[in-house]
């Protein structure tokens, strides 16, 4: 992780050329080889070589900086494994909150209007309650749960990236 | 509705939709002539992609179903629409942006991604056809019913206009599925259905409000005037108070009729009756339906076991999204995982906007068209509604040849997106070829709907996309949902899972769809999705921990690509294919048959 905080500016460059000729390399060989199939299963192409230098080909934004990095620590396999299981842990326990939350609300509105078939002849607006909360009320919610996981999925994220990167 | 000048009305509007879907189609071609599609692909907003996500969801059982299911049931058939919408919350949760960073296109090409089988790629090929094709039936049946609200031709005529048009449309690369297209075709039907809508209410408030005040009552509805009904099927109908009917049918060849009384049960009604009601007269409502407008008007007031029936759906409608082959695909236009999520919170606002006058449009059925309660064709409730309120003059004709025509929108874009889809596998990876195999693949992708359409078809169209929604939330789902959560997944342990869980799925399914299942056990066999997601979760886990020495190696690299943030770059896709790399031609099928969707 240490040896990238010499140059982050200028290894990238040097990185792609070397992705590109090791791609071209890749290819050359798929040609020549003829069987080198796609679908060779998990002990096949995927997890050759070849795997770094896609991610600098891929030229995303701002892709480049850290690379490096990544790219060191997916070599370091322990690692590696610590800082995937941490990731989708945390990812993990975002999503399935707020699925929670979901799924309590909306399933607690058939037992209920069954518990106490009263509550569905409460009439508000004009409206009964049950049209009011199937027909207009979920949709805004739906929203803000989105909304609010997208907030905090983007804020974990950001951590995260922020610790690889340093 | 009916008659020649509801035609011209209706193929006026037709025509007018059709003119703005292929200039916005050339708007968009234009759009992206200077540039290679994947270039192309990232100018395309969130905004942009999230309508093209609703438009092309936005089915026949959206735009007909919901307001039929409505009339019908009451409340409880609102849990469709909110089904509908909440199956995009779960796909945000759990699947939108770490599918987007696999770079997967289709759901093979991310069984293969993740777990890297050949076999696990061919049963999930399987299960897209199917499920493509049970969500296909819905779409011809909506447009027969179109077609027969409008002219009174046969059913089968107007599915064939829309084979032909879809056909056309991919073959001549017209009105491809691309994004900017897919996304008019959204405010296009929204607008087909909210013009009128709130003409409708509008008109609906300046009447008495004694009808309006009906609707609480412990009665069935009445019918507004004197009413001819024959029924499409054999009904059964239930009736709760006395009702004074005429029969007419034809017996040895020669008519009979006769006045009758029916008391309160049940009376069956043979195809090809004709039954009159006079005004005033107390509704007879088909099986299954709530009969009294109070029990319509509360909840689980309806058919038998609601309870059960109501989760199984909610179960059905929120993890079956995320398994709709012609939604997976539409993510790949978003250029990160990021852009993945905010696109699906967008599709959540726009479909909750939309599915507020499916609603409406079933409330204002309850009063005006409540005839169509005993003939059980209440999937044409949008259709007549205009005609019904406003009387036979211009204004009920424009807005009812306005509902039709963004009817057929909507049957001609979802159709295209899943014919696109199922063609694009069956080419890929079970019929040989390129072009000529697309095309091959399309004709074959339309006939097995096709022959299932014209033998059954009495189910109504939101409960048949509902049996679509079942088979994928027990197949895909789980595969989905444990493929990117749970390093321990395999490929004998997912393919175990599909086949049991979706296999089952659709075992209980079929005969519901081919309307032959047993009172009994209808809720559990009509939706069976609240006892086949569980089973399929559980036998992917078991499996796959008693086959764990074939979790693959780089399972870990794989994770980190799928949740990595994208500011890391480490995604992978597109960009293989555009180098001509193997692996990536092997994950974008569809681009050799020169018609991804972009």
């Amino acid at each position: 992780m240490s040896s990238d905080a010499a140059g982050p500016e200028h290894d990238p460059w040097a990185a792609l050329e070397q992705a590109a000729r090791e791609q071209q390399a890749l290819e050359q060989a798929a040609r020549d080889g003829g069987s080198h199939s796609p679908l060779s299963g998990p002990s096949g192409s995927r997890t050759k070589a070849g795997k770094r230098e896609r991610i600098v080909l891929a030229r995303r934004r701002s892709s480049r900086r850290v690379v490096r990095t990544l790219a060191d620590l997916e070599d370091q396999t322990g690692v590696g494994e610590v800082l995937v299981r941490q990731l989708v842990q945390v990812q993990w326990k975002l999503s399935i909150r707020l699925m929670l939350i979901t799924v309590l609300v909306l399933a607690s509105i058939p037992v209920t209007f069954w518990l106490v078939p009263s509550l569905g002849t409460i009439t508000i607006l004009g409206m009964r309650l049950p049209w009011l909360l199937l027909g207009l009320a979920v949709y805004p919610f739906f929203v803000v749960v989105a909304w609010s996981y997208n907030r905090s999925v983007e804020r974990k994220e950001q951590d995260f990236a922020d610790m690889v990167e340093n | 509705m009916r008659g020649s000048p509801a035609l011209y009305f209706t193929i006026g509007a037709m025509v007018g939709i059709a003119a703005v879907t292929i200039l916005s189609g050339l708007y968009g071609a234009k759009m992206r002539s200077t540039s290679n599609f994947l270039v192309a692909s990232r100018t395309v907003g969130s905004r942009w992609n999230a309508a093209a996500i609703s438009g092309e969801y936005l089915s026949a059982a959206s735009f007909l179903g919901i307001a039929g299911l409505v009339l019908k049931g009451g409340v409880d058939a609102l849990w469709y629409p909110v089904g509908f919408t909440a199956g995009y919350v779960a796909l945000l949760l759990f699947v939108a942006a770490p599918l987007r960073r696999s770079g997967a296109y289709t759901l093979p090409d991310f069984a293969d991604v993740r777990l890297g089988s050949v076999r696990l790629r061919r049963i999930c090929t399987a299960f897209v056809i199917i499920i493509g094709w049970l969500y296909l039936v819905p779409q011809l049946q909506g447009a027969g019913i179109t077609v027969r609200a409008v002219t009174d031709a046969p059913e089968w005529i107007g599915a064939a206009v829309v084979v032909v048009i879809v056909t056309f449309n991919i073959y001549t690369g017209w009105m491809r599925s691309i994004t900017i297209v897919q996304a008019f075709q959204y405010w296009i039907k929204l607008t087909a259905l909210a013009i009128p809508v709130f003409v409708l209410l509008l008109h609906n408030a300046g009447q008495d409000p004694g009808l309006q005040n009906s609707l609480g009552a412990r009665a069935p509805p009445t019918f507004p005037q004197a009413t001819d009904v024959t029924p499409k099927h054999n009904v059964v109908l239930e009736v709760t108070q006395p009702v004074m009917v005429g029969v007419a049918s034809m017996r040895d060849g020669h008519l009979t009729k006769q006045t009758v009384l029916w008391g309160p049960g049940e009376h069956q009604v043979s195809q090809g009756t004709t039954l009159h009601f006079d005004a005033g007269n107390r509704v007879p409502v088909v099986r299954d339906g709530a009969v009294n407008n109070a029990d319509w008007l509360r909840p689980l007031g309806a058919g038998r076991n609601p309870l059960l029936a109501t989760y199984s759906l909610i179960v059905a409608l929120l993890l079956g999204t995320m398994g709709l082959p012609h939604v997976l695909g539409r993510y790949y236009t978003d250029p990160d995982g990021m852009a993945a999520r905010r696109t699906t919170l967008l599709v959540l606002a726009l479909l909750g906007v939309f599915y507020l006058f499916p609603m409406a449009s079933g409330w204002l059925s309850r009063l005006y068209v409540p005839q169509l309660l005993t003939g059980g064709n209440t999937d044409s409730a949008v259709l007549l509604l205009p005609n019904a309120m406003l009387g036979g003059g211009w204004p009920g004709l424009l807005l009812g040849g306005l509902i039709a025509a963004g009817a057929f929108a909507a049957f001609v874009s979802a159709a295209t997106g899943l014919v696109v889809s199922v063609a694009g596998v069956l080419s890929a990876d079970v019929l040989p070829g390129r072009l000529r195999g697309f095309r091959a693949a399309t004709l074959a992708a339309w006939s097995v709907p096709l022959a299932f359409m014209l033998a059954v078809s009495s189910l109504d169209l939101a409960q048949g996309v509902g049996l679509a929604f079942a088979v994928a939330a027990s197949s895909f789902c789980p595969l989905l949902v444990l493929g990117i959560w749970w390093r321990g997944l395999t490929d004998v342990g997912a393919a175990a899972g599909i086949l049991v869980g979706g296999g089952l799925a659709l075992a209980a399914v079929l005969p519901a769809a081919a309307g032959v299942v047993s009172a009994q056990w209808q809720p559990v066999l009509a939706q069976p999705a609240l006892f086949t997601v569980p089973l399929a979760f559980l036998t992917m886990i078991v499996v796959s921990r008693r086959t764990s020495d074939r979790v693959p190696v780089d399972v870990y690299r794989i994770l980190l690509r799928l949740h990595a943030p994208d500011r890391l770059g480490l995604s992978e896709d597109r960009d293989l294919g555009q180098l001509g790399s193997l692996s990536g031609m092997a994950a974008l099928p569809r681009m050799r048959g020169g018609r991804h969707r972009r």
